[in-house]
């Protein structure tokens, strides 16, 4: 079985070890126990290489029905595969001669106004699976079609186990567990909420509590130790840069959507070296009762671009050059509705591209056309662009990283299409 | 089996350093150190060398307790199991005594339905009972490895409570489905799960009918709940599995029967069918029957639930032969659960057994238990169980894909502050739902309470003493500085559940 040479163990992260000093280990714990101020481990980035983006990733997990998140009009076969669950062509805006964007996208409208966004149609996963678990576990490893099950690393933390980075905290992902898209990433951590992470308990004993837990997982050689050691750095981090009373430029909704991309908009201005954020959005494997118009899926469109929206006007006059947006889901529906007004599991979807850098204004595809004799498999819209290429092509142009896409996306040579500068 | 290598021998280190590659040592400029000028001697796996007793009472129960392991000890190894496996005969009153006053877990779905619409306060209240009897069941109940399996198999019947009419119906589902099946028979379990409304709601098989087949329920049937994934079928046969279950529904009107299982025989596809190869002709529900028979006799099944129950009970990646063996105690019982657990938690399997990171609710409960914690149902309030498990990410009922709460090291292993936080919260009495006497907890180990010694018996207390002898040292030394009172001992367990020893089991 071909193994993934990358290098990428979670043990590159223990040469922090040295730059941290001598470990805190027994023989020290006197000394350390008498004296009750701990010197801050962070060393915050200072020449943080700002050549690179920051990406944040925001998946849509569930497998989102990209016919209805972009509609292509333009299909003579779009409304008779979807007497129900179709958006009329009067309640989108057109976004060229073929493709419309539902009216609760509206938001996202005015970056593509100016070319920072770019859609991607007909795109997505070539692995031929319609398992949502096996969909997205083969996509954010990098191996769709592939498989290799000694692949337990992500595509985005091979990125950051190839490439040097400055600051404590290089990747974060919203949520409570960890995403496997970052699984192997150096100094990378799962935080539900970064304005409450901090050690609990009696103030009076906190430093030295501190002392013997910090010690002691800087003594493990596990993952957790790793994970416990980044888990201070990051304690001290976000003590400084104090998020939470962090002032944006635009009103965010109040969706924990919205909020995660907000606490997102702290990290990134903080320019502290996170190099990847990862904000999930459940909630689209809408197999009854779509609500394509009016309902659960446009609710759905409405929190995801709203929320991208105010984010992106967030970060616009300062940093729109130095991040990358990318959303996407584990695949797309069935180009027939089923008999619950809703879709099942398909294949082909779109994927969002936004950034200063972005090629934008403009859909990019390759139409297979939504006729029964174009469908993959008879069921389902083609994935003629293999998301690979577009992943790798910010990987190569904005996060620095061209040689070692052997190692992010392995067994796949990437074609790119020119989606960014 | 024989020649193969007893995997508890191995160190823990040793199999998380395999586990990754062996490159563990890179970088550790190691030379400056005074205490361990090379690598540390590999400490046994948590302390627990050779000692399989312990090991086994880790596994089968809500976590590690010194009086328990004691009377396993007592009992001997294949009593205690047995004791365990024959949970019908274990008294389990003052357990269920506990939960007397939270009415809405014995709410039929009609009732519950009118309790719950009714107020946001009453659907809090019916939540938190619900979270109450989920974890606190783990922490007291007699019938451990009952309630471990209680908690398998709703990971892998995972239900989201929050999703459609599923609050409504969770509480029959765990007593009607679970915990009437968790130790009996597979085959029963399933065709329950396939019957019951919660599974229906949530998968939509209620609105699966002729001529607008509804694949949800049908593809998680074969890749989660049986098969597994890809494993023996087709997207074909997911269609035409879809096909059979079309028409199996629930009463939907909110009188005695609402969410009982019902047959619409109008909306059943009649017309010929092929799943996995073999004809099946229009017979209405009797399809359905047929196909979950299919898959309950299938040898795919068989290893596909060996294969988990292994994952759950013995390491992130049992050996090939522990998962044959389990199969083979399925085929050969009819998926009898009893007799798979029965193979599997024999000492010759268990000596394979590697280090497993508790998952967050493990960590709680098993907290809870090492230090004698005694626990009350409150229900509903600020610091409530399920607030406690939500804050780690793991609130029951709460993740809300079928695929159920992870159970990896990829997953949880760099969520460590909030298992420190709940550590701090619990020890220093501000979670209303468990209180723990931290000199009674002690009381319990011998030494536990002498000047110099208390570290060590917090170390016996909270693992059997798997935590290193210089953190040990360093927890000692945080007691004698101050006065070994109450609320240092509070805080030094705190700390020493924080550790990394405590995180695993």
């Amino acid at each position: 079985m071909e193994r993934i040479d990358c290098g990428c163990t979670e043990y590159n992260e223990l040469s922090r070890r040295n730059f941290l000093g001598d470990g805190r280990k027994a023989a020290a714990a006197a000394a350390a126990m008498l004296a009750t101020a701990w010197v801050p481990k962070v060393v915050l980035a200072r020449d943080h290489d700002s050549a690179r983006d920051t990406l944040v990733n925001v998946f849509l997990r569930g497998g989102a029905d990209g016919l209805n998140l972009v509609v292509p009009h333009g299909d003579p076969d779009y409304l008779g595969a979807r007497p129900t669950e179709n958006v009329p062509v009067n309640q989108t805006e057109p976004l060229d001669t073929f493709f419309g964007l539902p009216r609760a996208m509206a938001p996202l409208n005015q970056f593509y106004a100016v070319n920072d966004l770019l859609i991607v149609h007909a795109t997505g996963s070539t692995d031929p699976t319609r398992s949502h678990f096996d969909a997205q576990k083969y996509l954010e490893y990098g191996v769709p079609g592939f498989r290799d099950p000694s692949v337990v690393t992500g595509w985005l933390g091979r990125h950051l186990a190839t490439t040097k980075g400055t600051g404590p905290l290089r990747a974060v992902a919203l949520s409570s567990t960890l995403p496997r898209a970052l699984a192997g990433g150096p100094q990378t951590l799962p935080i539900r909420d970064l304005n409450r992470f901090d050690l609990d308990g009696r103030t009076s004993t906190l430093l030295d509590r501190r002392q013997i837990i910090s010690n002691a997982y800087e003594a493990d050689r596990s993952v957790i130790g790793v994970g416990g050691l980044n888990t201070f750095d990051t304690i001290d981090l976000l003590d400084r840069i104090d998020a939470r009373s962090y002032q944006p430029t635009v009103n965010y909704p109040t969706t924990s959507f919205a909020r995660s991309l907000q606490s997102a908009a702290a990290l990134i201005k903080a320019d502290v070296g996170v190099e990847a954020i990862e904000v999930d959005l459940g909630g689209w494997d809408t197999h009854s009762t779509q609500g394509t118009v009016g309902g659960r899926f446009e609710t759905n469109m409405a929190t995801l671009a709203q929320g991208l929206a105010a984010f992106y006007g967030d970060l616009y006059a300062t940093h729109r050059n130095k991040v990358t947006i990318l959303v996407h889901s584990e695949f797309g529906r069935r180009v027939e509705e089923n008999g619950s007004n809703g879709t099942d599991h398909g294949h082909g979807g779109c994927i969002f591209v936004m950034g200063g850098n972005v090629n934008g204004g403009r859909v990019l595809t390759q139409w297979p056309g939504l006729s029964l004799q174009t469908r993959w498999q008879g069921y389902d819209l083609d994935v003629t662009i293999d998301y690979r290429d577009l992943f790798a092509e910010i990987v190569d142009k904005r996060l620095g990283n061209g040689a070692s896409l052997a190692s992010v996306f392995p067994r796949h040579t990437p074609n790119y299409h020119n989606i960014c500068v | 089996m024989s020649d193969q290598r007893s995997s508890v021998s191995v160190s823990r280190r040793g199999f998380l350093r395999a586990g990754v590659g062996g490159a563990a040592l890179v970088g550790l400029g190691a030379g400056a150190r005074v205490a361990h000028a090379a690598p540390p001697p590999a400490p046994p796996p948590h302390g627990r060398a050779g000692d399989l007793v312990q090991v086994l009472v880790e596994r089968i129960t809500g976590g590690f307790n010194w009086a328990e392991v004691q009377r396993a000890r007592t009992m001997g190894y294949q009593a205690y199991l047995d004791e365990q496996l024959d949970f019908e005969r274990i008294a389990d009153d003052s357990t269920d005594a506990l939960f007397a006053n939270h009415v809405t877990l014995r709410m039929s779905p009609e009732e519950r339905y009118a309790f719950i619409a009714s107020s946001t306060t009453n659907r809090n209240i019916a939540y938190a009972q619900f979270d109450d009897h989920t974890i606190l069941r783990r922490i007291v109940s007699k019938r451990q490895l009952y309630e471990r399996m209680v908690e398998f198999w709703t990971d892998h019947f995972n239900l989201d409570i929050l999703d459609d009419l599923v609050r409504y119906f969770v509480t029959d589902w765990d007593r009607k489905v679970i915990r009437r099946h968790a130790m009996g028979s597979f085959h029963d379990l399933l065709k329950a799960s396939a019957h019951h409304s919660a599974m229906s709601t949530y998968l939509d098989n209620n609105t699966n009918a002729v001529g607008k087949p509804q694949e949800n329920y049908a593809r998680e049937l074969l890749e989660l709940y049986t098969l597994g994934v890809d494993n023996g079928y087709t997207q074909q046969d997911v269609v035409e599995v879809a096909r059979c279950l079309t028409g199996w529904s629930f009463w939907s009107s909110r009188n005695a029967v609402y969410g009982d299982f019902r047959y619409i025989a109008s909306r059943h596809d009649n017309g010929t069918k092929t799943v996995l190869g073999r004809r099946i002709l229009g017979a209405g529900k009797s399809e359905g029957d047929l196909v979950l028979d299919m898959l309950c006799w299938h040898p795919n099944t068989a290893r596909f639930i060996a294969g988990k129950l292994a994952h759950f009970f013995i390491g992130y990646s049992p050996e090939p032969a522990i998962v044959e063996a389990v199969a083979t105690a399925y085929m050969n019982t009819a998926g009898d659960i009893k007799s798979m657990l029965r193979v599997l938690l024999s000492p010759a399997m268990m000596t394979h057994a590697t280090p497993k990171l508790k998952r967050p609710q493990q960590f709680a409960t098993s907290l809870v238990r090492a230090t004698a914690g005694q626990v009350a149902a409150v229900g509903s309030s600020r610091n409530d169980v399920g607030s406690a498990m939500a804050s780690m990410g793991q609130q029951p009922y709460r993740w809300p894909t079928p695929d159920g709460y992870p159970d990896s090291l990829t997953a949880w292993g760099k969520s460590m502050l909030p298992r420190w936080s709940f550590a701090s919260r619990l020890l220093d009495g501000r979670e209303q739902w468990a209180t723990i006497d931290p000199l009674l907890a002690l009381a319990q180990i011998p030494g536990g309470l002498q000047p110099g010694g208390q570290a060590q018996g917090i170390n016996q207390m909270l693992t059997g003493g798997a935590i290193p002898d210089d953190q040990v040292l360093e927890l000692q030394m945080f007691i004698d500085q101050r006065s070994a009172t109450a609320q240092t001992l509070r805080d030094a367990i705190s700390i020493a559940a924080s550790l990394p020893a405590f995180q695993w089991h």
